[in-house]
């Protein structure tokens, strides 16, 4: 029976976990915190590294597997994933959320043009023609995002909790085209949304409306933000929050 | 900069824009190595091929699985490597040849990581730092690393305790990394 392992617990098994020495339901659990846990997986990594030196000589890889590995990334394009949540521009969010008063427009508009671009998907135009992914903006949001991640010159700047618990990891490119990665946010009822701000001076500026369940995510960032955070508001968003931050992270 | 003098981190951003040059530069890195290790594991040249042709595979299809802050390229191939290979191992397919083959080679027993450690330059200090592991932790690393064994199943045959087991693969990890970074082996 699956069950929830405290991070002691956990930590007790990485080193086995690491050397793929746990099977059935102990691995699941174990993965399940690793996910999680930056910590754990810091360890897991150093396990792993370690592991490598350990792994026998090197030997001349098969004759002709290589031509049969090209010949099947013409053959078979990556599967397709079911699409993360879009960031919904503000001013569409707004009038799907019902009426708000003038001044509230006034100042969405006003925020519409400090920012230039609230919420656009960002996509590579270096894509592969036919590709399935292509005609998958969703799963090529995805890709582009991790690209991003592993890119030696993107800023990485970690948003998390007060308790560390919760975190959500954005890149910025030096474009300023920034992504959310990836998050452990918790899922939200239909009537509430994450919604992303650039902290500019003393100001929170809306970056977009993450909604109920944060996934990749592209956007722009402001080139004079000097971190980002993410509320939770009513679904739609808002122009401008009060709430304290779920997550939030300076840039270095 | 050419691909040949990329590091790990651009290979696999070139990688994620379908950069098959890319993709045959890693394959050139790292293919003799994670060969190597399938081929230890499953002692089966078809299957380790198949095992190497997925993992390469998947580096094309999902390079965002790579966190270059986590490690290096080989030894995030040679995880995948290894966790495909130990899936084979426990599959029952792979459990029966395995049993054919182990019938014929009786000569053969146990593994010995001291003269697997094979690394080009760094060879002689990983072996060194190998063979100073107590002789506890190491026999329990080479069970579960090149055995493929669950924790569980390296218990029963050192005839240890289960948890003792598991504490000892994570102290002996440890223990090799502090000895690595102590000779000068850099491990990231």
């Amino acid at each position: 029976m699956s069950r929830e392992l405290t991070h002691d617990e956990a930590a007790g098994f990485l080193g086995v976990y690491a050397l793929d020495a746990l099977d059935g339901d102990e691995r699941a659990e174990v993965e399940r915190h690793v996910r999680d846990c930056r910590a754990c997986q810091d360890e897991v990594s150093e396990h792993r590294e370690v592991a490598a030196y350990l792994a026998p000589a090197s030997t001349r890889a098969p004759e002709g597997l290589w031509d049969r590995i090209a010949s099947s990334l013409e053959e078979t394009p990556p599967p397709l994933q079911m699409p993360p949540a879009p960031v919904v521009p503000i001013e569409r969010a707004r009038r799907r959320a019902g009426p708000l008063g003038v001044a509230a427009a006034v100042a969405a508009v006003a925020a519409a043009a400090v920012i230039g671009v609230l919420g656009v998907k960002v996509v590579d135009d270096e894509r592969r023609p036919g590709d399935l992914a292509a005609a998958d903006p969703a799963r090529e949001l995805d890709r582009t995002a991790r690209a991003a991640a592993a890119d030696p010159t993107a800023r990485r700047i970690e948003l998390v909790s007060a308790d560390r618990r919760l975190r959500a990891d954005t890149v910025v490119l030096p474009d300023g085209t920034g992504y959310l990665v990836s998050s452990n946010l918790p899922e939200l009822g239909p009537d509430r949304t994450y919604q992303l701000w650039a902290l500019v001076g003393s100001s929170k500026i809306s970056v977009g409306v993450l909604g109920t369940k944060p996934g990749p995510t592209g956007f722009k960032a402001a080139a004079d933000a000097w971190g980002f955070a993410i509320t939770q508001e009513a679904a739609g968003g808002v122009v401008a929050t009060e709430n304290a931050p779920v997550v939030v992270g300076r840039r270095a | 900069m050419s691909l040949s003098d990329a590091g790990d981190a651009a290979l696999v951003v070139a990688i994620g824009r379908w950069r098959q040059d890319a993709l045959a530069e890693a394959y050139r890195r790292h293919a003799g190595a994670a060969f190597a290790l399938a081929r230890r594991l499953l002692n089966d040249r078809e299957l380790a091929e198949e095992v190497l042709q997925e993992v390469f595979l998947r580096l094309w299809n999902e390079p965002e699985r790579f966190d270059p802050e986590r490690g290096s390229l080989r030894s995030y191939l040679l995880a995948q490597v290894h966790g495909r290979s130990v899936d084979l191992l426990r599959s029952e397919t792979s459990r029966r040849r395995r049993e054919e083959r182990e019938a014929r080679e009786t000569a053969e027993h146990g593994v010995d990581i001291e003269r697997e450690v094979i690394d080009l330059t760094v060879a002689s200090q990983v072996k060194e730092v190998v063979a100073g592991l107590p002789s506890d932790e190491r026999k329990a690393i080479e069970l579960a690393y090149f055995g493929g064994h669950t924790y569980r199943q390296v218990a029963v045959l050192l005839d240890q305790p289960e948890g003792t087991v598991k504490s000892r693969i994570r102290s002996g990890l440890r223990r090799l990394r502090q000895d690595l970074v102590d000779v000068g082996v850099g491990v990231s």
